[in-house]
Order: structure tokens, then sequence, then C-alpha cells
């Protein structure tokens, strides 16, 4: 290719000024960040939280052992105000590793004064690690995680 | 199997402080059964052995007003006992509904009277 006879003195110099505006507009554009809107957040330091993380993690109570993974109980707490408008929206129960993962998501609204739920969930055999985020309406999602052991699987 | 289900059971205390924060415990006795069978054990393969059977939806009503809403999976247990709190802003009824994953709707309700 004849380099000589295309790139001219002028042509270099025209693009070489619509490069230097093209360039740095593109890359200051505003790219929405898709993922981070279903991202949660976890405590940065389980042993000393920070007060918001102690208002937003929820406290998962869940035995070390489970005798039978068609059983296994549950509880949730969350020390978090029940205001219109400041408050706990769901909490969503999973574990990642058992054929069925979403255990079930529990809507909240302000009437319920405080965020307690206890239930009993379905784990397969083995260890599992279950997961519980809890949403807030202006903090976005937390996360918390409390590992077991099956004794009988009951998925 | 619908008909031979008995209502949901509502617990919850009898004399209540007004504003005070009350636990509600309701136990529905539903089967439930994710349906999936393990094809191999080594490699933990599942597959849908016979269908499912779950409650779908819990809905509490305080005074009409909708103000939680479960939605479970196949993967709750077998009559599952759900505590939960409210608070108790008004002598009211709380009515618990349940739907399973056939639509099948059974209720249960109980009144909040505050201690005098």
């Amino acid at each position: 290719m004849n380099i000589d006879g295309f790139l001219t003195r002028r042509r270099f110099l025209r693009y070489a000024s619509v490069g230097g505006i093209a360039v740095p507009m593109f890359s200051t554009a505003v790219i929405p960040n898709v993922a981070y809107g279903s991202a949660f957040q976890l405590a940065a330091n389980p042993e000393s939280l920070t007060d918001l993380e102690k208002m937003h993690v929820p406290k998962v109570t869940l035995p070390p052992v489970v005798e039978d993974g068609s059983q296994a109980p549950i509880v949730v707490e969350v020390d978090h105000p029940m205001e219109p408008d400041h408050y706990i929206k769901s909490i969503q129960i999973m574990n990642f590793t058992d054929p069925v993962v979403i255990k079930g998501k529990f809507y909240f609204t302000p009437a319920n004064g405080e965020v307690y739920l206890g239930t009993q969930i379905r784990l397969a055999g083995g260890e599992s690690k279950v997961w519980v985020v809890c949403e807030c309406n202006q903090h976005g999602k937390w996360a918390a995680s409390r590992e077991t052991k099956v004794a009988a699987g009951g998925c | 199997m619908a008909e031979k289900i008995k209502p949901p059971r509502m617990k919850l205390k009898r004399r209540i402080k007004q504003n005070e924060i009350f636990k509600v415990k309701v136990r529905f006795d539903h089967p439930s059964f994710t349906g999936l069978g393990m094809v191999d054990e080594n490699e933990e393969l599942f597959n849908r052995a016979i269908p499912s059977t779950f409650i779908r939806n819990m809905l509490v009503y305080y005074d009409d007003e909708l103000v939680s809403r479960f939605r479970t999976s196949s993967a709750i247990a077998d009559n599952p006992l759900f505590t939960f709190k409210l608070k108790a802003v008004k002598e009211a009824p709380v009515k618990i509904v349940f739907i399973d994953d056939q639509g099948e709707r059974w209720e249960t309700s109980k009144d909040v009277k505050f201690r005098t």
C-alpha cells in the first residue's frame, strides 16, 4: 500500500484533530453498570461491623449440623428500623449447591415493625453454605452466610 | 389432594399492648416436595421424577391491608411453621392466605386485641 500518496500532511492533521476530540469524549461517556444493580454487599470484617453493616447484615441462625435435611430450621433477623421511608424490603434464602437454589423470597413492609423470619427449608446432603440476602430500600442488598453439615439430604 | 389438607393454624398473644411488636406463628400442614430424583449419586445429577407440590405464596393481611408476602419454592419444608413479626397499631384482624402451586387457597384469621 502506498502510504505516501494517501497520508498527506493536511490529512494527518485533520485525523489527528478529530481523534483528539472523539477519543476523550467517548472515554468519559457514562456506561451503566448493569451488574451493579444485582450485586450485594458483605461485611468487610465480620468480627467488627460498622454501624451501617450492623444495621443491614442479616443475622442467620442455622444449626451447624442438621440431622434431617428436609426440615432444616432457619431464623433470620435484621436490626433495621422499619420506617415508611427506610425499611427492609425483602429477604431471600439461597443455597447454590442444592438442585433448588432459591428457598424463598420474603417481602416485608414498615407494618412489620421488625424483620424476623423463622421457617424450615430443604437442604441437600453434605456440606452446605446457606446465603441470606436482605434488601434495604435505601442501601441496597446485603448478604450473610452460614455453613452447615446435613446428615440426610432432603431434596 | 387439596380436600384433605386442613386449614392453617395461627397463634398470637391473646392481649397485646398498643404499638407492641408481636410474633405471629402460623403452621400449615401442606406437603412440599421438589419432585427431583437423583440420577447419578457420584455426579449429584437430578431429574424430575414426579410432579412437584409446594406452597407458592403466603399473604399476610392486617386490617385488610397486605403487609407481607412470602414467595416460597419447592425447597421449603413439609408442613412448615412460619414465624414473623407485626406491629400492633390497631385492633383489627390478621388474615393469612396460603396459595399452593395448583392455585388452591386456604386462609386463617385472628383478631388483634389490646390489653386494657
